[in-house]
């Protein structure tokens, strides 16, 4: 093949650039450590890499999830220790244990008012709070769960806990407050217009309703519109919803007389049922009740889109479930408290007889054990949280070495090998000199 | 009896010839570094004795040949090579053009080394996963909002991204590829022109020749061309070569671009407001300012000069690759994906997010739904460019998460209850089936998985494209060395060149001076007796 010094110097020329540009990308790389910088270098090892990242960051919200469990559960077991100090207090020699038969009057007066005294510190301890919310709450926990009715009764989240009748409610009325009007939806019709997303525009006088959207759009004639009209439309348009179970007319505006000028859109929110006192409640469901946390303990829904609940960690802990509810059938209470009060009713009574009290004594014992076996089973539970949080460090570790093998080279071998083509590049350079021969003109005469 | 004074012609033709040669050994020498050059060289024929068939010939012993004759200058060039070059350097332009689109989409959507739209999906997780141990609770819903808001601010900018990328090819296709092409047929046909009138007068224009052929490599670059060579007649009996350029279509249709002196142009069709088109339509417009109307040998009819399909390697099938064919959202889906592929797939994971959250938060189970968290902000369909945080969720005061849908055991509420929240978690790594409108199937799996996929997907792209692209590059400068072997000039040989013409101009002067001698003789020394 015929050979031209001009093709020569372009094969040098390609030939030197590749190995400059060769020698920039592993010097920028021994800096970085990086494997690749962009995802088209390797693009399995790139899809690895995010992949690793996501488990990374799950990994670090499981361990918050964890951390903040954890707390929850001190905090639960110190208030459960308490507790059992007060039952055991009340098992005392000077208080059940001196129950007798042939008690004189002011002894057993001395006595009643000593569990009394007993029975404050309980309501108060299971209405401890942790970050805001009330531990012992169950599913409901942004208010007090455990208060006591007009006659001294315990109630668990307005239920009393041995009969399971609820104190009522009145329900609350949902609000609004849009284009300066405030706006009462009635208690009585509680949560019905609950998430209604309303609208005032200006226009003439009709309405829109949407009742899958839960929409409704209002147009008012800004020029002469009073909170009356707003009032009428409302009650015209919720009349025509048919919502069941609603008195459209309790909806009421504040300031009748004043006008609407502006437009507003808001959420109806607040609304809640009224109950009627002496409604059954099943206070076997209450004290089941579940608060999941996902641990990373494998996250699944069965086909019917309920939680497998082994996949998750309940951090619930409904007070009743711990402290005891109902009563038998000759109706001594369950609950501890319950129990106390009625050993000082009846210590109280003039018809007092030692028999009569047997049962609530007896059933006094029996729970006082199972408050034992409550703490144990809860301190499984802590146990699981520790177990738990250890396996996730580990995972952590296990990650993030993962993750330096895919996206990272180690510094010997990025040194290595910007070291070798330095000094293929040099040589190179070296070489080039003597391919750019002279020529054959050079040496005719 | 021998004339005296022909052997002096054929002196004087060796000389001159010699001269010829030095001349072209020094155009050579000068033009070694020149872009484009092809050595030339003289062609010299030898002469025969011209007058045996004529009524006054001479006689035999006079019948010796008369010297060296000037054929004329050629170049030393192989156009097979040249056929070859342009095939290769079609597909180079080809890869070339798309590599700049697929670049710009690299920017966008690959999170190696920045943190897009998997970091924020990764960090509305975590906040849903706080918000399950606070359910209910108005400020860790606030934080909830934030970060959905920052999720949908960030699939706008993709989206408006984008956009860009794909305007900044249409700019590049317009100027770097249609002007480009016009100017450089407009140049060719001028040359033509000269070559073809130099060529009737006799010069052989070699040095047009090599610009045409730079012309023509440069316009390969662009589209899949051939170029054919017709003789047509110049008048006065003679005939001179007319070149003409054929872009050859999508079945090996010809359409004429050059004709000779007369060439046609491109332009990109726009719609009635002056835009660009979607997707974009290539036009060809003959020299009278008409669209073109069917390819020329297989008749094959243009609507209105339309070529966009005829387009099959070059830049110009490149950019129209990355700007028309979106793969599957195609109808019929096609086997190249484009920017619109990746658009559109941004659109589709943008959607079944919005839905699937819409669903798992409202109370009701069939659109519309009553608590959406996200919405098209323009009322349309929900799109990576128009999704927004639902009007419903930005006005609400108290809770808007749906934190469980389980009803309370009767009326003691259940705020607090976590199980729907932990439902929407879920939904994270839950399958699903991403489809286009026409129900192909894009991608099973999880939403995470689903974005990984595009950016893997274009990461695949990009390494097999730059592959290709490097072993077109390689194929390409492999001709072109072939070519140089063929066609460059060697300093060496030049060398050798100058030294033997300058050795045979001496030889034919020394050959001019014996005859000088020989002559003189007879011229001044005969008849000088008795004088």
């Amino acid at each position: 093949m015929r050979i031209t010094m001009g093709m020569i110097a372009k094969q040098y020329n390609k030939k030197l650039n590749k190995s400059l540009s060769d020698l920039n990308y592993l010097s920028n790389r021994s800096v970085s450590l990086r494997k690749f910088v962009n995802a088209s270098e390797d693009p399995v090892s790139a899809v690895k890499a995010f992949k690793a990242r996501r488990e990374l960051a799950s990994n670090a919200n499981y361990q918050t999830n964890i951390t903040d469990a954890k707390s929850l559960m001190q905090t639960a077991e110190g208030a459960m220790m308490q507790i059992n100090s007060i039952a055991q207090q009340a098992n005392s020699s000077d208080i059940i244990q001196a129950i007798t038969d042939t008690m004189s009057t002011e002894d057993r007066s001395i006595v009643a008012t000593k569990l009394k005294k007993l029975q404050e510190a309980v309501v108060t301890i299971m209405n401890t709070q942790f970050s805001d919310k009330y531990i012992f709450g169950g599913s409901s926990t942004k208010s007090a769960p455990f208060s006591l009715d007009a006659d001294g009764n315990l109630l668990y989240r307005n239920v009393n806990v041995s009969t399971g009748e609820h104190a009522g409610f009145e329900g609350t009325a949902a609000t609004l407050n849009i284009s300066g009007a405030q706006i009462d939806f009635g208690k009585a019709n509680g949560s019905a217009f609950n998430d209604y997303m309303i609208k005032v525009t200006d226009g003439t006088g009709a309405y829109a309703l949407d009742t899958d959207a839960k929409t409704l759009t209002i147009e008012l004639d800004f020029a002469t519109a009073t909170k009356q009209d707003l009032q009428d439309s409302l009650r015209t348009a919720f009349t025509a919803a048919g919502l069941p179970g609603t008195d459209s007319n309790l909806i009421t505006v504040q300031d009748l007389a004043s006008p609407i000028t502006s437009i507003g859109t808001g959420i109806v929110s607040g609304g809640e049922d009224p109950i009627a006192a002496g409604t059954a409640v099943d206070l076997n469901a209450l004290a089941k009740e579940q608060v999941f946390v996902d641990l990373g303990l494998g996250l699944k829904f069965d086909s019917a889109g309920k939680l497998v609940e082994q996949s998750a960690f309940d951090i619930s802990l409904p007070g009743i479930s711990f402290l005891g509810f109902g009563e038998t059938s000759d109706g001594t209470p369950k609950n501890i408290h319950a129990l106390l009060g009625d050993i000082a009713k009846k210590l109280e009574d003039p018809s007092y007889t030692f028999d009569g009290i047997k049962a609530d004594l007896d059933m006094f014992g029996e729970r006082y054990q199972n408050l034992l076996k409550g703490i144990t089973e809860f301190g499984t539970k802590s146990n699981f949280l520790s177990y738990t949080q250890t396996r996730l460090e580990e995972a952590e570790l296990n990650i993030n070495e993962r993750v330096s093998e895919i996206e990272y080279v180690d510094i010997e071998t990025a040194i290595m090998d910007y070291k070798m083509q330095q000094y293929a590049y040099q040589a190179a350079l070296k070489m080039g000199v003597q391919v750019i021969q002279p020529s054959f003109l050079d040496f005719m005469r | 009896m021998r004339p005296s004074f022909l052997s002096f012609y054929t002196a004087k033709s060796g000389i001159d010839a010699a001269r010829a040669n030095l001349q072209i050994t020094g155009q050579n020498i000068t033009n070694a570094n020149t872009v484009g050059y092809t050595r030339q060289r003289v062609d010299l024929y030898s002469v025969g004795s011209g007058s045996y068939n004529m009524r006054y010939a001479v006689t035999k012993d006079s019948n010796s040949g008369e010297g060296v004759y000037i054929g004329g200058f050629s170049q030393i060039r192989n156009s097979f090579l040249d056929v070859h070059f342009r095939k290769e350097n079609a597909k180079l332009g080809d890869s070339a053009s798309m590599l700049e689109a697929l670049g710009d989409l690299e920017d966008i959507f690959d999170e190696t080394m920045q943190q897009g739209l998997m970091t924020q999906f990764s960090d509305v997780k975590t906040q849903l996963e706080n918000l399950a141990q606070n359910a209910g609770d108005a400020v860790s819903e606030k934080v909830l909002q934030t970060s959905c808001l920052l999720l949908v601010k960030m699939f706008n900018q993709y989206s408006d991204q984008v956009q860009v990328a794909k305007e900044r090819q249409i700019f590049n296709f317009e100027t770097g590829g249609i002007d480009k092409t016009n100017a450089l047929l407009k140049n060719i046909a001028y040359l033509n022109g000269e070559i073809k009138n130099a060529s009737v007068a006799g010069n052989p224009a070699l040095e047009l020749l090599d610009q045409r052929n730079m012309l023509l490599d440069e316009l390969s670059g662009y589209m899949n061309i051939e170029t054919v060579t017709t003789m047509s007649d110049a008048g006065l009996n003679t005939q001179a070569e007319e070149l003409s350029v054929n872009l050859i279509g999508a079945n090996g249709e010809k359409f004429n671009l050059i004709d000779n002196d007369e060439c046609r142009q491109f332009e990109l069709a726009n719609d009635a407001d002056g835009n660009v088109t979607t997707p974009i339509k290539i036009k060809l417009i003959n020299a009278n300012g008409t669209y073109a109307t069917a390819s020329n040998s297989y008749n094959v009819p243009l609507n209105g000069g339309d070529v966009t399909d005829q387009f099959t390697t070059g830049s110009f099938s490149g950019y129209l690759t990355m700007l028309n064919s979106a793969g599957e959202f195609d109808d019929p889906p096609s086997t190249q994906r484009g920017i619109g592929y990746y658009d559109q797939m941004l659109d589709t994971l943008a959607n079944t997010f919005a839905e699937v959250f819409n669903k798992a938060n409202s109370t009701n189970t069939a659109p519309p739904y009553n608590k959406p968290l996200f919405e098209a902000s323009d009322g349309g369909a929900i799109k990576a460019g128009n999704i927004a945080i639902s009007e419903k969720w930005m006005n609400a005061s108290g809770s808007y998460i749906t934190s469980t849908k389980e009803p309370p055991t009767s009326g003691t509420g259940n705020a607090q209850a976590s199980d729907n929240i932990l439902a929407m978690i879920n939904l994270f790594s839950s399958n699903m089936k991403f489809e286009t409108s026409a129900h192909v199937t894009l991608f099973s799996g999880t939403l995470n998985e689903c974005l990984t996929n595009i950016s893997g997907t274009l990461a695949l792209q990009v390494q097999s494209t730059q592959r290709n692209h490097d072993t077109y590059t390689n194929n390409v400068t492999g001709i072109e060395e072939q070519r140089s072997s063929v066609s460059g000039v060697s300093l060496d040989e030049e060398g050798i060149n100058l030294i033997m013409y300058n050795q045979a101009l001496t030889a034919s002067s020394r050959f001019m001076t014996t005859l000088d001698e020989a002559l003189d003789t007879i011229i001044n020394r005969m008849g000088l007796v008795g004088r």
